[in-house]
């Protein structure tokens, strides 16, 4: 290994965050090496969205600490989030019915396709297809038309055009809210098969799931959450399908 | 074995041929879906075919003419209004606004001896502070925009009456400003005509190229993922609210300008006959969904029907009655081809 592979993209120690009563993150720790795909398990109330959250800024851990290429970071507001290219694409969430596929590729970073004209600044209508029909196959998602609203696509290529616009925005960290929770078995794939492409730009991703089913198809690293902690953490092929199950499903007894 | 081989088929053929005529239709209402203004275009087709078949003088340039100035006065309005509900608000206060700069004019310069454009200006920025203030109080405290500006639609009304305790004013025939919006260009036709047809190419652009109006989408369609892009939502409502006020004012300065004089009543209830526009021209009133051309089709649709009921000897009473079939019909088409789209997915 290399020098530089041995920092972490992302490392937290000890985080912990709590909502009135409610210890929602009692202690989370882990780290992520650049340029692979970490999932991160765990049943629901594990603590996941809450992870998320403070993941991307929209809260701040009570307790312990989050670093970035091994210096250690604040992060505020989602902007500050979006600064060091962490993006995050939640599940069916992400999309505008009525806009076409390079319309939300775009979405709030409309600097990218328009022209000005005097006073007037306008989307260039060509070069916003063209841009966006290179992304989205570089990233190997057949679509038929950039022009298309995404109200007409599948679950799966909705999924996959929103990695891709996390993608396009250079992230250098994509987390992908349960990607794969309303797909039938063959947009699965696909949206697996997207996210492995994703890595293959050198770009991490962090997959929150339940299934493990789907995240040992894609993942290089995994983490299981339980009661707000994270109780495991191990590389791809050192644990079977059945014993992660297992840590998921019961939780902290399985260790102790 | 051998005497079924032949059944077998033929039992075979008519649910694939129900199936082929399924898809045959679902693809037609997928692609009639995916023109936003279909609902429009029809119901405008419609009554033109009527009045052109039933109603004597219904083609000739008069008849078009003064078709244009009622399609123009609601236009102005519903174009606006369209953005804004597109982006998921809307606004029913926009006859009392218009009741309300127009007859401020007059006040401002019968009773208070202001300079008419000066009064001109007052005027179209009170709209626009109203329309600034109803936009900053349904952002600000979460409000859904029926509750607040219907609450404008009472005040702004009161506020009209009580500035000239209900008698109506009239405006000495100037020139300045007020002829921008009402000068007429001939063989009956007006300014206004020119106004709406700015306001649907200038607006058609911005909803279809502009950054804006992929905020206007977004806020509508999917608030939260507009946030979380970085689209500034409450800026896009509250300018909307401004832009749908002046659109209110200005209608209300052609008004002006046609008449001569207002009245207390000026503008009341024009606001169900913009929204019912832009509904009819493929708006939702859920958000996320409409077209610019749709509304203007459907304004052109309301001038038809207005000026055909007269012109076929018919009270204005059937206005109201008309109309309110083909907004249901409308949105019964538009809802029916709008599943057809969502059927693909």
């Amino acid at each position: 290994m290399t020098p530089a592979a041995d920092t972490p993209l992302l490392e937290v120690r000890g985080l912990a965050k709590r909502f009135g009563n409610i210890d929602a993150l009692r202690d989370v720790s882990f780290s992520l090496r650049p340029g692979s795909v970490l999932a991160l398990l765990g049943d629901n109330g594990a603590g996941k969205s809450t992870l998320i959250k403070l993941l991307n800024g929209l809260f701040e851990p009570d307790r312990g600490e989050i670093y970035w290429s091994g210096e250690q970071v604040r992060l505020r507001a989602p902007k500050e989030a979006h600064a060091l290219g962490i993006a995050t694409v939640y599940q069916d969430l992400a999309l505008v019915d009525a806009l076409s596929i390079y319309r939300n590729l775009f979405l709030g970073r409309e600097e990218h396709i328009t022209r000005r004209f005097g006073p007037i600044s306008y989307i260039d209508v060509g070069l916003a297809r063209r841009r966006a029909q290179q992304v989205v196959s570089e990233m190997g998602i057949r679509i038929r038309s950039a022009n298309e609203p995404v109200a007409s696509l599948s679950g799966g290529e909705r999924q996959s055009i929103a990695i891709a616009r996390g993608v396009l925005f250079s992230a250098r960290l994509l987390i992908l809210d349960e990607p794969t929770s309303a797909l039938s078995l063959k947009q699965t794939e696909r949206v697996l098969e997207t996210i492995a492409r994703v890595r293959d730009k050198g770009i991490s991703v962090i997959v929150i799931s339940h299934n493990v089913h789907h995240a040992i198809k894609v993942a290089d690293q995994f983490v299981v959450l339980s009661h707000g902690k994270s109780i495991a953490a191990f590389d791809a092929g050192s644990r079977s399908q059945d014993e992660i199950s297992r840590l998921i499903v019961e939780g902290m007894s399985t260790l102790e | 074995m051998n005497s079924d081989a032949p059944i077998t088929p033929r039992t075979d053929i008519l649910p694939r041929v129900a199936a082929h005529a399924r898809r045959g239709l679902t693809s037609l209402r997928g692609v009639l879906g995916a023109v936003p203004e279909i609902g429009a275009i029809g119901a405008a087709l419609s009554v033109f075919i009527f009045f052109a078949a039933t109603t004597p003088n219904f083609l000739t340039v008069a008849s078009v003419s003064s078709m244009l100035i009622v399609a123009a006065e609601i236009g102005v309005i519903a174009i606006p209004m369209t953005l804004l509900m597109i982006s998921g608000h809307f606004d029913l206060s926009a006859g009392s606004v218009l009741g309300f700069s127009s007859l401020l004019l007059p006040v401002l310069v019968v009773n208070h001896g202001v300079q008419a454009d000066v009064a001109l200006l007052a005027a179209f920025a009170a709209a626009l502070a109203i329309g600034w203030l109803q936009g900053a109080i349904t952002v600000h405290f979460g409000l859904p925009s029926f509750i607040v500006t219907l609450g404008g639609l009472l005040f702004w009304r009161a506020a009209t009456y009580v500035m000239t305790g209900g008698f109506p004013l009239s405006l000495p025939k100037q020139p300045g400003i007020i002829s921008a919006f009402s000068f007429p260009l001939g063989r009956g036709f007006y300014a206004s005509a020119l106004w709406f047809a700015a306001f649907a190419c200038i607006f058609s652009f911005v909803v279809a190229r502009t950054r804006f109006g992929n905020w206007v989408f977004a806020a509508g369609g999917n608030e939260r993922a507009a946030r979380s892009l970085g689209v500034p939502v409450d800026r896009v409502w509250i300018s909307l609210f401004v832009l749908t006020a002046a659109g209110a004012s200005i209608a209300g300065f052609m008004q002006v300008g046609r008449f001569n004089s207002v009245d207390a009543l000026r503008g009341a209830g024009i606001e169900q006959q913009v929204i019912a526009a832009a509904v009819i021209g493929g708006v939702r009133l859920t958000g996320g969904y409409g077209s610019v051309i749709g509304t203007a089709l459907g304004c052109l649709m309301f001038g038809m029907i207005r000026n055909g009921l007269v012109l076929a000897g018919l009270g204005s009473y059937w206005f109201e009655g008309i109309t309110g079939l083909i907004l249901v019909g409308a949105v019964i088409v538009n809802q029916w081809l709008a599943r057809g789209v969502g059927e693909r997915r």
